[in-house]
């Protein structure tokens, strides 16, 4: 790119050369400077976790940092880990990667040399794909006995430890649907009705989690069939979108100027629309088709070639503990994996816990997601 | 005399070869197997997608030509009052990132227009006014009107002055545009994700696809060496097209004219015109910041300020906003960012673009390396970061710098394209001149180069931090807590649940946005006290 060709008319009294050098100089010598002060807390951090990896017992002076990756949707409250830090002296360091998808991806192809001690967030779409790759360093909880039975299940030799769980269903606009005396949809087999022409709104599995949860729902709920109720979701003018957040903040009705009242969202959804609401409803204006859920589970493992596995190993009990596991409902609308948790009064008010969602093994789900996905974009998407 | 001028590019190339080419080349014999290579390219949906991609970035360059040129052609004729700040603030969308702009247009249009073809290519136009505007009003401010007098006197009718004349003399800059327009919208990912929708792929967001959601990494890269090869294909077309208006005239004096009478009223027309399309996205962000769901409020931008203004909601989540610490941070860490990889930037950018120079026609090859980095895919690139920096001394995905590394190579094409041609126009008389009076080839430099370049590297650095502020690929991939930049910190905040947070985004992009036209208004005031190019043989 060209600016203005431009070549000065006269020569401009510019600073002495001395000056000039000095500053150039004052310049590098202050970035080399933030270099070296960066190398060197994490040499001293590197050198710390030397002498405790693989053993509990052994104690160090200088304080141990672990790096916990996570997803962006990860969002504890900001002094969660001060506890963690003041009993154990170990400091907790939260990195963002993208997605969920991005995070796996990232974890698989540095498997080994991991970019950080823990990851946060893979979930059971996505499980099989970082197990297989050899991405985690297996650990047993000592909390073990405490968490989601199902949860602990889908990763039975401790590979990774269950932390949290949600449900991904169809939740609609109950006033729209009261002010026109029609039945909201109840069932995924319903939403393929003439009724509901126009009026769902849904992610793309191929870019948002949600979505993939929604479209593994139909093959949990259709088996084979799966494609031709989508076939038919599409004559009936189910609109697709990039994201879960532009679908429920630009096209839902509850939510946005949109023209959708059917979404697909959280069960938690109706508490969200009701903590976040200044000044609050007394009751959601949202709803959710409790036949329509799929269960995600989220999972948290030590990444293999940690430097402080030992640590690590303590980070995963906390992320287990009643402490951080209460913090969780208000913070993310997610429900704690640990049983013994106190879940918030309000939480438990405007959230439907569905009590059979629909469910998929992960190894299937690793096996042909991308044969689904595949399928999915030639019926849907084209 | 070619050794020694080539030694100034080595940093540069260097810099190339470990943070652009070593990431690629590791991914691709880390991930990619030979059936990788057979499975994609006999794919049908490869060339429906790479055909998609090829259209749309053509008709992309249409519509962006068609937005920008009657601007371009006043500014570039014209002399007026605001001159500098039009063209500021006419160019501020190219630097914005992409997740700001989509969000700017979904706020902007009718829920019927957020996902069409339209919304998509006006998005890729409204990006792309300023490459047009930077690229060819510069040419049409040295064009000798004069020239086209004589050509009438001569007897030429209107399209011959036109054919033989006026478009020979503006090809090379007509070209060069289009073919940096068409890279951008040939590559774009959030704009085709977000405003296309998900029935419209792209070669780069169905590369993103493959990474993240299908996991087939291999079928990622091998993509991302499709598009390379069909881009430079493309550009390699555009260049042939282009070469020999090589020889355009020289640089005349410029010819600016006073806008007056009819012309003034049109040129009004073009540029109110102009920028409230340019500005109408931009607003409607600034207006969304006011809003919390359905009602006015400075919350967002008092939790920008205010710790406690965010904790004094009653009872309201913690995860209901970030804090004010978080958005400062990535306040404090963006321009930070765009700092360092300035200055890096600048100064390989002055190595290079001086070999560039030195080697005339020979230093094509080395032209076009510059541009590389326009072609990689930044999935791809931000990958191949990941896993080829990872472990050892060289285990850098953790600093904060790191990302102004990348950056400094994103930025390096735009800053050689500001130098190179200013450069050329360094009249070698004043060299020859100074060597005759006993100055040392160091003092040439310093004394005669860089003191005649400095408005150029002002509007290179200008534009590399602008770039910087605005990019997300990479940032997204290597960025890091507590050093988040804006446009990472914007898109997290748009991806979450609660009225607040989305607020706080559209805050961000607001903050972000009077960054950006900050940084240009810079460069044009760097750029203003030497808005008098002269006749280089008088200079």
């Amino acid at each position: 790119m060209h600016l203005p060709d431009v070549v000065p008319s006269r020569m401009r009294r510019t600073l002495p050369r001395t000056r000039r050098t000095l500053i150039g100089l004052l310049v590098l010598v202050t970035l080399t400077a933030a270099g070296c002060a960066q190398d060197a807390s994490r040499s001293q951090d590197n050198g710390g976790a030397d002498t405790s990896t693989n053993d509990s017992t052994v104690t160090t002076d200088a304080p141990v940092t672990l790096t916990l990756l996570a997803h962006d949707s990860f969002t504890p409250s900001e002094t969660i880990f001060d506890a963690f830090t003041a009993d154990t002296g170990i400091v907790v360091r939260v990195v963002r990667g993208g997605d969920a998808g991005a995070i796996v991806t990232k974890a698989v192809v540095s498997a080994g040399n991991p970019e950080g001690d823990v990851l946060w967030g893979v979930d059971n779409t996505l499980l099989s794909r970082a197990v297989d790759a050899n991405v985690f360093t297996p650990y047993v909880t000592v909390h073990r006995d405490d968490l989601d039975a199902a949860g602990v299940a889908l990763a039975p030799d401790g590979v990774v430890t269950p932390v949290d769980s949600g449900d991904v269903c169809i939740n609609y606009d109950k006033q729209w649907f009261a002010e026109r005396r029609i039945n909201p949809p109840l069932t995924l087999q319903a939403l393929a009705s003439a009724n509901y022409r126009n009026l769902l709104v849904a992610p793309s599995p191929l870019t948002s989690s949600p979505g993939l949860a929604f479209m593994l729902a139909s093959i949990a709920e259709f088996g084979d069939e799966w494609t031709q109720w989508w076939t038919t979701l599409r004559d009936n003018g189910v609109l697709i979108v990039d994201s879960w957040s532009h679908a429920y903040y630009s096209h839902f009705t509850a939510a946005s100027d949109g023209e959708r009242p059917i979404v697909v969202s959280y069960a938690t959804s109706p508490p969200a629309e009701v903590i976040f609401a200044d000044p609050r409803p007394t009751e959601a204006p949202t709803a959710v088709a409790a036949l329509t859920c799929f269960r995600q589970y989220e999972f948290a493992g030590i990444l293999r070639g940690t430097k402080h596995e030992a640590a690590a190993q303590k980070l995963i009990d906390f992320l287990v503990s009643r402490q951080f596991q209460e913090d969780l409902p208000l913070t993310q609308f997610v429900w704690p994996s640990n049983r013994n948790a106190t879940v918030p009064q309000e939480f438990l008010d405007y959230s439907l816990r569905p009590e059979n969602p629909l469910i998929l093994d992960p190894t299937i789900i690793a096996a042909r997601r991308a044969e689904w996905l595949d399928t999915f974009s030639d019926v849907v998407l084209r | 005399m070619s050794n020694r001028s080539l030694r100034a590019a080595i940093p540069a190339l260097v810099w190339l070869a470990i943070f652009l080419l070593l990431p690629v080349v590791v991914l691709l014999t880390a991930q990619v197997e030979a059936s990788d290579i057979s499975r994609v390219l006999t794919r049908q949906s490869t060339w429906r997608i790479a055909w998609f991609s090829l259209w749309q970035a053509l008709a992309s360059v249409i519509a962006t030509f068609a937005l920008a040129l009657p601007l371009t052609w006043f500014i570039g004729r014209h002399q007026f009052r605001g001159r500098g700040v039009v063209r500021a603030f006419a160019s501020v969308g190219f630097f914005l990132p992409s997740v700001v702009v989509a969000a700017g247009f979904i706020a902007l249009l009718p829920t019927r227009l957020h996902v069409s073809l339209a919304a998509m290519i006006a998005a890729h136009a409204y990006f792309n006014i300023a490459v047009v505007l930077r690229v060819i009003a510069p040419r049409l401010e040295t064009f000798d009107i004069g020239l086209l007098a004589a050509a009438r006197t001569l007897g030429a009718g209107a399209l011959r002055t036109f054919t033989s004349v006026a478009w020979p003399a503006m090809r090379t800059a007509v070209v060069s545009a289009a073919g940096v327009v068409f890279i951008y919208c040939f590559t774009s990912y959030a704009v085709v994700r977000t405003l296309g929708g998900v029935t419209r792929n792209t070669i780069e967001s169905d590369i993103a696809v493959r990474a993240y959601a299908i996991g087939d990494l291999g079928g990622a890269v091998v993509l991302s060496l499709v598009q390379v090869v069909v881009i430079a294909t493309v550009v390699l077309l555009g260049r042939a097209l282009a070469r020999d208006a090589a020889t355009a005239p020289r640089r005349t004096t410029l010819t600016l004219t006073a806008a007056a009478g009819v012309r003034a009223i049109v040129g009004a027309v073009i540029i109110v015109a102009t920028l409230t399309v340019v500005a109408a996205p931009l607003i409607a962000l600034a207006i969304s910041s006011l809003q919390v769901g359905d009602t006015w409020s400075f919350a967002g931008w008092r939790s920008l300020i205010d710790n406690g203004a965010v904790a004094a909601t009653p009872e309201s989540a913690p995860a209901a906003a970030t804090s004010a610490f978080a958005l400062v941070d990535s306040l404090v860490t963006s321009g930070r960012t765009a700092v360092l990889a300035a200055i890096v930037a600048l100064v390989l950018a002055t190595g290079l673009a001086r070999t560039v120079v030195r080697l005339g026609t020979r230093g094509r090859w080395l032209d076009a390396v510059s541009m590389v980095p326009l072609i990689v895919s930044p999935v791809t690139l931000g990958l191949g970061l990941v896993v080829t920096f990872d472990s050892g001394w060289y285990d850098w995905r953790g600093t904060w710098w790191f990302v102004a590394v990348v950056h400094s190579v994103v930025g390096l094409p735009l800053a050689v394209r500001v130098l190179v041609p200013v450069w050329r126009n360094v009249a070698p008389s004043l060299r020859d001149a100074a060597a005759v009076l006993g100055a040392t080839p160091r003092q040439r430099f310093i004394d005669i180069d860089l003191r005649l370049l400095r408005p150029a590297l002002v509007a290179a650095a200008g534009l590399v931090a602008a770039v910087s502020l605005g990019e997300f690929g990479a940032a997204s991939m290597l960025s890091r807590s507590g050093a988040e930049t804006l446009p990472v910190m914007i898109a997290r905040l748009l991806g979450r649940t609660g009225d607040l947070v989305r607020t706080q985004a559209f805050v961000l992009a607001t903050v972000l946005v009077v960054a950006c036209v900050s940084a240009l208004l810079l460069v044009e005031s760097g750029a203003r006290n030497h808005s008098h190019p002269r006749d280089n043989t008088h200079a």
